[in-house]
């Protein structure tokens, strides 16, 4: 459990510069991998979660700013790091998989081409080997008939097929923290369960950390040990499934959970949180749930604080449940 | 992997009749190109005053010229020049105009703003007049006439590569493949520029069409290829004069090669498209 973050995010905050002015779309987010482990980070739409993602990867928009903030990756800061550095360690260390398949494998190339591609980048295969490593990859990711596969062109092949390349894809230099940015959205369910089944058996096969971005706090509490809560670029809550789930602290985890569907929940019993994301321009309550909060009372405007009810269980809120 | 693609190419030749006649077309149109001496039935330079301005007859099918030679043979060993301006004035401009285009659509900034001021500059000029300004100020050469039937072409491609990368800089696949490692060269070499090349191959099939009209042209007021080089432009530019007393044939058949030509290759560029376009491969 002591054992060094292999991915250790401190004071990461972003900002946006936009016609109508600057969104602040990250403030002070801290969380941390370990090796091997599966971190969700949930939050609804609008809550930087992605942001959060493509910080860590380095490939934020440029009207992004990264105000301060650390991201420390097996010794090395990979949001000041060389554009060299993060190169090399792009598809080699660090591997991502995108939430729409289809747009994110190149339509006029065959798919075993474009992990040849990458495998020829990173992964020290001669060029006579790597079609073979290519096919192999396939086959991994449950692809059947891999060999003809290789040859098969994006379009040709379904979403889930398309998912299971992008993994393979991912994986194919073995890298040691892979970013899932809403692997299975669009993708049927009996698919999801086989897409996240397959990145869960092949990450403990490996021992590959991974940062699971998802809305969905069921696919969360199913495939991860720790879950990180974000709400309007803020890290409420962050603490391992089982306890979140028991004992949440923060107001907003507990309407989330609240307004899961779930076994044996009827849909009355299901509760929308009120109000919407407030507008992350100009000048922000310290705590950005606190409009819509039914705990607010008038201190909750003084700088929120990070409490550790628990070890290993934080929340930022005055008035945790 | 080549049989497949030859097999893809036969199944879009067949699938479309008009395909099928522009590729027709092009087999003939390019047979006679490189054959061209070889099936000429008489010398297309000799000239026989026994038989000046003859009418098509079963001897000469095309009829003759003023200077009794043999129009079918001139039509004929024409083409290969002709096919040849076409081709290397296109694919000259394709290559640099495509190349600084995609760079300007993904690199934007400066780069962008050079490329597109240089062409707007070539396109604010008549373009056939620029032409002529070309081959005027840098000499009445064949190579002249292909460097500025490419240089007016240019703005054509620049603008489609720079639109169409710029399309593709931000696309799922581009931002996939940095994340897998590939540096900026790499990404616009690999996964940008490809996927530009399908439409663009529909322009330079139209082009190839367009170039040919503009050397034709060139050739028919006096400029590039001279007399008495047999060339399409030059022939129709012969025959002008004598179709008023009734010599029809000497600007007609030439025309009629040239009307032919860029026919095809207006018909070709969506067959081309289909061939080299994997998505349409179903």
């Amino acid at each position: 459990m002591a054992a060094a973050p292999l991915l250790s995010v401190e004071n990461l905050s972003v900002e946006f510069r936009t016609r109508d002015g600057v969104v602040k779309a990250l403030e002070r987010v801290s969380f941390g991998i370990r090796r091997g482990e599966t971190v969700g980070v949930v939050g609804e739409s609008g809550s930087g979660k992605s942001v959060t993602a493509f910080a860590v990867m380095r490939i934020l928009d440029p009207a992004a700013r990264i105000t301060c903030g650390r991201a420390i990756f097996d010794g090395v800061d990979l949001l000041t790091a060389r554009e060299e550095e993060i190169e090399e360690r792009r598809g080699r260390d660090l591997a991502m998989i995108f939430q729409n398949p289809r747009t994110a494998l190149n339509p006029i190339r065959q798919v075993g081409r474009q992990i040849v591609d990458v495998l020829l980048r990173h992964g020290g295969v001669g060029r006579r080997e790597a079609p073979g490593r290519a096919v192999q990859l396939l086959a991994q990711v449950q692809i059947p008939d891999p060999e003809r596969r290789y040859h098969a062109y994006p379009f040709e092949l379904s979403g889930g097929m398309c998912q299971r390349v992008m993994i393979a894809l991912a994986l194919a230099c073995g890298p040691s923290l892979l970013v899932a940015d809403e692997p299975t959205t669009g993708l049927d369910v009996t698919t999801q369960a086989a897409i996240m089944d397959l990145i869960d058996d092949l990450a403990r096969a490996r021992q590959m950390a991974t940062l699971l971005i998802t809305h969905d706090l069921g696919l969360a509490a199913e495939h991860c040990e720790r879950i990180v809560v974000m709400h309007a670029g803020h890290v409420v809550e962050s603490a391992p499934t089982g306890e979140l789930f028991s004992n949440p602290r923060h107001p907003y985890t507990a309407r989330l959970l609240a307004a899961t569907p779930g076994p044996g929940v009827s849909l009355e019993a299901l509760a929308a949180i009120p109000g919407g994301l407030p507008d992350l321009r100009g000048a922000l309550p310290s705590c950005r749930y606190s409009k819509r909060c039914e705990r607010y009372a008038p201190f909750c405007d003084e700088p929120l604080p990070m409490a550790e009810p628990v070890p290993g269980h934080t929340v930022a809120c005055w008035k945790p449940l | 992997m080549t049989a497949a693609a030859l097999r893809h190419a036969r199944y879009v030749v067949t699938e479309n009749p008009l395909t099928l006649v522009a590729f027709s077309l092009l087999l003939v149109l390019l047979l006679l190109a490189a054959l061209g001496p070889l099936l000429a039935p008489f010398d297309p330079l000799k000239s026989d005053s026994a038989n000046t301005l003859k009418p098509p007859s079963t001897r000469h099918w095309f009829g003759t010229d003023q200077l009794g030679r043999d129009m079918l043979s001139r039509v004929i060993v024409a083409t290969r020049l002709d096919v040849a301006i076409a081709f290397s004035a296109v694919s000259l401009s394709f290559v640099m105009g495509s190349l600084a285009g995609a760079c300007a659509g993904v690199f934007g900034g400066w780069t962008e703003r050079i490329v597109s001021r240089l062409s707007d500059t070539i396109m604010a000029f008549p373009l056939f007049v620029l032409a002529m300004g070309i081959v005027a100020a840098l000499g009445n050469s064949v190579c002249n006439v292909i460097l500025a039937t490419a240089v007016i072409n240019l703005p054509f491609y620049v603008r489609m590569a720079r639109a169409e990368a710029n399309v593709r800089r931000e696309a799922g696949f581009v931002e996939a493949a940095r994340l897998s490692g590939n540096g900026t060269m790499r990404v616009l070499a690999v996964h940008i520029y490809p996927n530009c090349l399908p439409p663009m191959m529909v322009q330079a099939s139209l082009n190839l069409g367009w170039a040919m009209l503009n050397a034709a042209g060139l050739a028919f007021i006096g400029l590039g290829v001279r007399p008495p080089t047999p060339e399409w432009g030059i022939l129709v530019a012969e025959g002008a004069s004598f179709i008023l007393s009734g010599e029809w044939w000497i600007a007609l058949f030439p025309g009629l090669a040239l009307m032919l030509a860029v026919f095809c290759f207006n018909l070709m560029g969506d067959g081309l498209r289909d061939m080299i376009d994997p998505r349409w491969r179903t």
